[in-house]
């Protein structure tokens, strides 16, 4: 029986059609590609039209895109727009440090020596133990460090909400101020207010990641925090942050794929 | 899209540093590219103005966290594209802004910075079956062919994953080829 239609080989050959022309394909995905294209004319004739309407967008599109042009009046516009003032206070900072920077970097260090000077020798002398009297055994050194789930417990400490954690880097990727943005623009939403409420969250930290749902999509900073002191698989909140907004984005529960 | 010069890099850089001069010159270089972008997606000049505005200002605050001068361009593009597509939604809501672009073309009609086209039947016809095309499809296209961005700076600009892009991409020549044929599509 002749079946209607295409062939499935052909829906796939189709839709790598674009990378195709583009170069994009490699090794045995191209190869494939080829082969299909040599026994197949309707797909070969798809080839031809898809490269004809990219001859007319590349023919038509850059003089369209270069006629977009900004009236001389607004540029003029543009160039005498007064900034805002909340860089000035830095440009200040900045052309102090030209000025100074060779009496403030001596400075720095003097302090550092000193400071140095002063704490090393306290931290070199041993802590001395407890006596026994008239015992034989070996006597035991006080523990220098404090157990693990006590540490961990301190890193862990409850924030109570809606404010920052203790001073600490939040991010790796993201400058500390951008984060902390991040950060705060996550906890002043309705929607992470209403997952935190009654909770003793901890906030893990800034990342940048990549999601893409079926109706989703992100490449961006994520606040996670934990909703519990310790975070069992899924007890998490993924807050999608858009800095340029100021919104979040999209509030993703732990686990989620 | 070009690579950055020295002399832009070196304005950038100046720029981050605080001096002012500096930052105006940056603006009248990227004006016309920031308002290109703004207009693909709001459609009129006012709006467009008004998006590289603000995104000059914001970028002028934030200058200084730009990790690396290379990257000022499609960070500039990224900002205009969220503020437009912002300012748009805006409007949809309003509903009267929406009401009125129903009735004028995009691409064509509207500015007195498009030209004629040339040749009225191929031009006007591309340029309408571009305007059907879904929001983000018709930025692609345009940024691709218009801009001669690669897929990645498209995924910065856009904010979304390469290969989503290249999946637009590969559905806007699709829909693009309905529509030039006279085919209504599905």
């Amino acid at each position: 029986m002749k079946r209607s239609g295409r062939r499935p080989k052909c829906g796939q050959a189709r839709e790598k059609l674009a990378d195709y022309l583009e170069g994009r394909l490699k090794g045995r995905e191209l190869r494939a590609l080829e082969e299909h294209l040599q026994e197949c004319e309707p797909c070969r004739q798809e080839l031809r039209k898809l490269k004809e309407l990219q001859a007319l967008l590349r023919q038509e599109l850059p003089r369209y895109w270069e006629s977009l042009k900004p009236s001389p009046v607004f540029l003029a516009r543009l160039r005498a727009m007064e900034l805002p003032a909340s860089r000035m206070p830095f440009e200040a900072l900045a052309g102090f440090w030209q000025r100074h920077r060779r009496v403030l970097v001596a400075g720095v260090s003097i302090c550092l020596v000193l400071v140095l000077g002063l704490t090393i020798p306290r931290l070199m002398l041993p802590k001395k133990p407890p006596m026994t009297v008239g015992s034989a055994a070996p006597l035991e050194s006080a523990p220098l460090k404090a157990p693990l789930e006590g540490r961990l417990a301190e890193r862990a400490a409850p924030v109570p909400s809606p404010t920052l954690p203790p001073a600490r880097s939040l991010s790796t990727e993201y400058p500390e101020e951008e984060a902390r943005e991040a950060v705060e623009i996550a906890l002043s939403d309705p929607e992470v207010q209403s997952h935190l409420e009654g909770r003793e969250y901890y906030i893990k930290g800034v990342h940048r990641f990549r999601y893409e749902g079926k109706d989703f999509s992100w490449d961006g900073p994520v606040v996670v925090i934990y909703l519990e002191r310790f975070a069992p698989p899924g007890a998490s909140l993924y807050v999608c942050v858009d800095l340029e907004e100021g919104r979040v984005a999209k509030v993703l529960p732990g686990g989620q794929e | 899209m070009r690579e950055l010069s020295q002399e832009e890099a070196n304005l950038i850089q100046r720029a981050r540093s605080g001096d002012r001069e500096a930052f105006g010159e940056l603006m009248e270089a990227y004006a016309p590219r920031a308002y290109r972008l703004a207009f693909a997606i709001v459609g009129n000049e006012s709006d467009a103005e008004d998006v590289v505005q603000e995104a000059f200002v914001t970028i002028y605050r934030k200058l200084r966290n730009l990790r690396e001068e290379s990257s000022f361009g499609s960070w500039l593009s990224r900002i205009v594209a969220t503020r437009a597509r912002d300012l748009l939604r805006r409007h949809r809501r309003e509903k009267k802004y929406f009401e009125s672009r129903v009735t004028q073309t995009r691409l064509g009609q509207g500015s007195s910075s498009i030209p004629a086209p040339e040749s009225e039947g191929t031009s006007l016809d591309l340029r309408q079956a571009i305007d059907r095309l879904p929001e983000l499809h018709r930025l692609v296209i345009l940024l691709r062919y218009g801009e001669e961005a690669s897929i990645e700076e498209i995924a910065q600009t856009l904010k979304r994953p390469a290969g989503t892009i290249r999946r637009m991409l590969s559905e806007a020549y699709r829909m693009l080829r309905l529509y030039l044929e006279g085919d209504e599509g599905p």
